[in-house]
């Protein structure tokens, strides 16, 4: 995605992702918080006072907490828009502590390296092998780039989630269209 | 938003923690962070601060 104000970038995306959940999964509106004139900026659920919270879905009681940290840099004159970190995490309840299902997380190199896989899923499970026991919860589940279009399908396809309307794949499609236009990545 | 704006929202969050701003900035920029959801939000309202 390009803009020409870091602000109106960060904005567009926001209302973009915003939007489909509202037409998919749940009626919470994402926040963005931006620094004026500054490169980065970050958008979550939260509640009046500024807090996090994971947003309800529109059945089965769970909660999905998602958010971005982004960036903006310059290319011709306009301003590129860049995923520097992702969180979607599946809950239990609303508040941020309350126990997790799902991590979907990423965390680009820009931010940390030599560490763990940077896409990654964690789960509440531990694989009892001839290796000893892998505990999904701390470590690091290697994956693609996980699209909150894909989380999204996942919570309504699989795991029963009651979708807004019934053209809750049509809009995933076309996001994901969108998504490949504006980064040129095939996920 | 300021600058104050966003420092009042980590002080909410540090509290919610148990802890104050300055001592949640020195774990955050440490990479001492928890896993939990409302650690990797504090995180990542410090790094929008100082990044």
């Amino acid at each position: 995605m390009i803009g020409d104000r870091p602000g109106d970038v960060f904005r567009h995306f926001r209302d973009h992702i915003s939007s489909l959940l509202n037409r998919t999964i749940t009626d919470a509106r994402l926040s963005l918080t931006h620094l004026k004139d500054k490169p980065f900026a970050q958008f979550a659920f939260r509640d009046e006072a500024d807090m996090p919270i994971a947003a309800p879905l529109f059945s089965k009681n769970l909660f999905l907490a998602a958010s971005q940290h982004l960036e903006v840099r310059p290319e011709a004159g306009k301003w590129r828009l860049y995923t520097l970190e992702y969180n979607y995490h599946l809950l239990e309840a609303p508040s941020p502590d309350s126990r997790w299902i799902i991590r979907w997380e990423y965390k680009s190199h820009k931010r940390l390296r030599n560490e763990h896989p940077r896409h990654h899923v964690h789960l509440d499970v531990t694989l009892k092998t001839s290796a000893g026991d892998l505990n999904l919860d701390h470590l690091h589940l290697s994956t693609g780039w996980v699209t909150i279009e894909e989380v999204i399908r996942f919570l309504i396809a699989e795991v029963g989630i009651k979708a807004k309307s019934k053209t809750w794949d049509d809009d995933l499609l076309e996001s994901e269209a969108l998504f490949k236009e504006w980064t040129g990545r095939s996920v | 938003m300021s600058d104050k704006q966003l420092l009042a929202m980590i002080e909410r969050e540090a509290k919610a923690l148990g802890l104050s701003a300055s001592d949640a900035i020195v774990r955050v920029k440490k990479g001492e962070i928890g896993e939990n959801y409302l650690w990797r939000d504090l995180a990542s309202l410090v790094e929008l601060l100082y990044e």
